[in-house]
């Protein structure tokens, strides 16, 4: 089964624009796959969606076999999602934000002082923690949200350009987690600019273009040849976009 | 530098005004809301200048007229020092464009006279919505010669002068002190909390009145008397008042000219001194304090329903425009009831010299705590100030039912204990019997619960995640007018009624007390059945 299972998704905003045009696509246990197209072409869309923030009227949404319009809640105890600008609560300190995600995701104690050492060090933000959001710089933030994230074990990450703003330390293991989750069977959903970071790091890509899927599979397979900037620009660099190069 | 000085100025009165979302916004919602927004503005301006103007008619018909002048300068100048004390931190320092500001080719005396420029206009126009209407029927009634118009239009140019400096003095103060502290905001919410509290008790503290009703008649000689005790208290109060007063009034060409060399003088000194550390005092209130030694022990856990309980209770003593707007009136509420359990019904129509005031007191009393208590409408913002965590809520796995509750619960967490304490210092002050004991218990703890559930009910109708500044959704939205002011003029009305009726106070409020909560009770299974998610903008 599935872990992420995207069924002719459509979205269609205020003033008839098609954000988002039948986007049929699946992520597997043990995935780790980038969700690759130009700004605008309906990614943090797609992914905003796919968290259960956006509302959407064609099509549906399975997260580990629920859909996220019908048990929104079942399926939101599944993944954790990080948006392309982590906006996190200023007026609690960085400890705070993270005890308020331990609490609602009913951590115990124990588990939630030991992975957040855990994970707060890795980032190197745990002697941070005590101090106000408000006062962190937008690396520290977007760690925050990252460990936020891991404390409670998800299945399924759904990140939205993850690596902005880290440092190379903390990509380095953000990316170490990523691989770790899906080697235990749990999967990353993520769009990125980074082409390099998505060649190197992913093991399925997808490619939108005007809100229409023109590429997904395996990552050697569908780049073959090219590098995935090449196949890239070869496919999403006309205005035209939309030719289907699904694998 | 006029010209940069200028678009600065102009560029700053658009985005507060929302102008270019009226003209261009392709959002209809939002460009509704803020013509809305707008529309509440100018009701509120209409209401205020016509009550101003009746004020000064009314004082005209009992032959008070020389008071306009001086209750006009008054009141315009406690406007211009209440609105400028709160939007100093956000106005004048740690606004969201300094960095922009500051780096491009711009002087810093340009950039503070362009921000001292769009203060004093606001102020301008706020003193002017009760310093027109006051000159306007002054003039038609007094037939003044041509002094006092100019006089008048003079005294209203620089009415905010004095006051805003003043202002920005204290708001300036506090905003240095705060910035010392990790939870700074809390820090400063406390200070204005602090201010407020000692300008309530040092207001009881004015000279009592020396006059007695004369056989109890409410006479115009004892009004005119009254009046002008009270000029004499607010010249004693703020002495510019006597100047603007001898302009007007006496037509005296010097108090004029000293009451303009004062205001103007002193405004071009502050801004000529504050343009020397204006920097240093922007970036000692943009600096977050920070320790870096944490150290992860001793967290707990909680329940789902506490966490986010937490988490709003932070947010609200971690905004001080949030804070201190809301927390108002519970001390009012709590100062009146202490002062009504210290003087007690008798002490009251002695101090009042009408035997009268002590009853209506006890048929009256729970209303106007009920009503102070409503103005501590904590849920009217609660959904909005989400603003851009909202993705946050929505994404984790909370139902809505927790959401409201959590909102809710943090409001009455404030309300009623407070409404526990006053009802308790009414009923030890004014000794109203059990039933009466009820009734004041009932009433408080009703307005506490019908403000909630009030207050999130128009915020979830009308949510705006996207302001600037959390002073926009505290205290400059629709919401915010919306839940406050029904509140406090239900409970005057309920007040005046409770007294008028020809009913038992202790039946009618029995009678009041029931519909409220019946009412408050409708609204929550309302909220409950027509919200399943977080409302989308």
């Amino acid at each position: 089964m599935s872990i992420l299972d995207i069924k002719n998704f459509s979205k269609i905003y205020k003033g008839g624009k098609k954000a988002v045009d039948s986007l049929t696509l699946a992520v597997e246990p043990g995935d780790l796959f980038a969700f690759i197209g130009h700004n605008g072409a309906g990614k943090s869309t797609t992914i905003r969606a796919v968290a259960g923030i956006l509302d959407f009227e064609e099509g549906d949404i399975l997260i580990d076999g629920m859909s996220i319009k019908k048990q929104p809640l079942e399926c939101k105890s599944v993944f954790a999602y990080i948006p392309d600008n982590p906006d996190l609560y200023e007026h609690l300190t960085g400890i705070g934000y993270l005890n308020f995600i331990a609490d609602i995701f009913g951590l115990s104690s124990e588990a939630r002082e030991r992975d957040i050492k855990k994970y707060g060090d890795e980032f190197e933000l745990t002697s941070d923690l005590g101090d106000m959001i408000s006062s962190y710089s937008h690396g520290m933030k977007q760690k925050l949200a990252i460990i936020g994230a891991l404390i409670h074990h998800p299945k399924l990450m759904i990140l939205d350009e993850p690596f902005v703003g880290l440092d190379p330390k903390a990509s380095v293991a953000l990316k170490n987690q990523m691989r770790r989750l899906c080697k235990e069977g749990g999967a990353v959903f993520f769009s990125t600019h980074v082409l390099d970071v998505a060649e190197k790091l992913c093991t399925k890509v997808a490619m939108i273009d005007h809100g229409r899927l023109v590429a997904a599979g395996d990552m050697d397979s569908v780049r073959g040849d090219e590098s995935l900037e090449e196949l890239f620009l070869s496919l999403v660099g006309s205005e035209e976009g939309g030719i289907n190069h699904e694998k | 530098m006029k010209n940069k000085c200028f678009l600065l100025v102009k560029n700053r009165l658009i985005a507060q005004m929302g102008i270019n979302e009226i003209r261009y916004g392709k959002d209809k919602k939002k460009r509704s809301s803020k013509l809305l927004l707008l529309s509440a503005m100018v009701i509120v301006v209409l209401v205020m200048a016509f009550y101003a103007g009746g004020t000064a008619y009314g004082l005209c018909y009992l032959g008070a007229s020389e008071l306009v002048p001086a209750i006009g300068f008054f009141v315009g100048s406690m406007i211009a020092l209440v609105f400028t004390i709160f939007k100093t931190a956000g106005e004048l320092f740690g606004y969201r464009d300094y960095d922009f500001l500051m780096s491009i080719p711009v002087k810093t005396s340009t950039v503070i006279a362009s921000r001292f420029i769009n203060m004093y206009l606001w102020n301008t126009f706020l003193t002017s919505v009760v310093m027109l209407p006051m000159g306007i029927v002054y003039a038609i009634w007094e037939k003044p010669g041509w002094f006092f118009y100019i006089a008048w239009l003079i005294g209203s140019l620089i009415i905010c002068f004095l006051p805003t400096t003043a202002a920005v003095i204290i708001g300036t103060l506090i905003t240095a002190v705060s910035s010392r502290f990790r939870r700074s905001n809390m820090v400063s919410a406390i200070l204005f909390i602090l201010l407020i509290s000692g300008v309530l008790v040092g207001s009881f503290s004015l000279p009592n009145s020396k006059l007695a009703l004369e056989n109890g008649a409410l006479n115009e000689t004892y009004i005119k008397a009254m009046l002008g005790e009270a000029r004499g208290i607010m010249e004693g109060a703020y002495p510019p008042v006597r100047l603007f007063n001898q302009a007007v009034v006496e037509g005296s060409f010097g108090s004029m000219i000293l009451l303009s060399g004062i205001s103007v003088g002193w405004y071009l000194l502050f801004i000529w001194v504050l343009s020397f550390g204006y920097k240093k005092i922007n970036t000692a209130v943009s600096s977050r304090h920070t320790a870096s030694n944490y150290r992860v022990h001793g967290l707990k856990q909680k329940g789902t329903l506490g966490a986010l309980y937490g988490k709003e209770i932070r947010r609200w003593t971690g905004c001080s425009v949030y804070f201190t707007n809301t927390i108002v009136g519970v001390v009012m509420a709590v100062l009146a009831s202490a002062a009504l359990m210290i003087f007690g019904p008798d002490k009251l129509s002695e101090a009042m010299k009408d035997p009268n005031a002590g009853t209506y007191t006890v048929s009256a009393a729970s209303y106007i705590i009920g009503a102070c208590i409503g103005m501590c409408c904590t849920t009217m913002a609660s959904i909005s100030l989400e603003g851009k965590n909202l993705w946050i809520l929505q994404s984790l796995p909370v139902t809505m039912k927790t959401i409201i509750h959590s909102k809710l619960l943090v409001n009455l967490s404030i309300t009623i204990p407070s409404a526990l304490i006053c009802s308790t210092m009414l009923v030890i002050g004014l000794n109203p019997g059990v039933a009466g004991a009820l009734v004041y218990y009932l009433i408080p703890l009703a307005f506490a619960l019908i403000t909630a559930v009030w207050g999130l009910m128009i915020n979830l109708m009308l949510p705006n995640y996207e302001w600037e500044s959390e002073t926009q959704v505290v205290k400059q939205s629709v919401p915010s007018l919306l839940s406050m002011i029904p509140g406090l003029l239900l409970g005057i009305l309920l007040a005046v009624l409770s007294v008028i009726v020809p009913i038992d106070y202790r039946v009618f409020g029995l009678v009041c007390g029931v519909v409220l909560l019946g009412a408050a009770w409708i609204l929550y299974l309302f909220i409950r059945k027509r919200y399943k998610t977080m409302p989308i903008q």
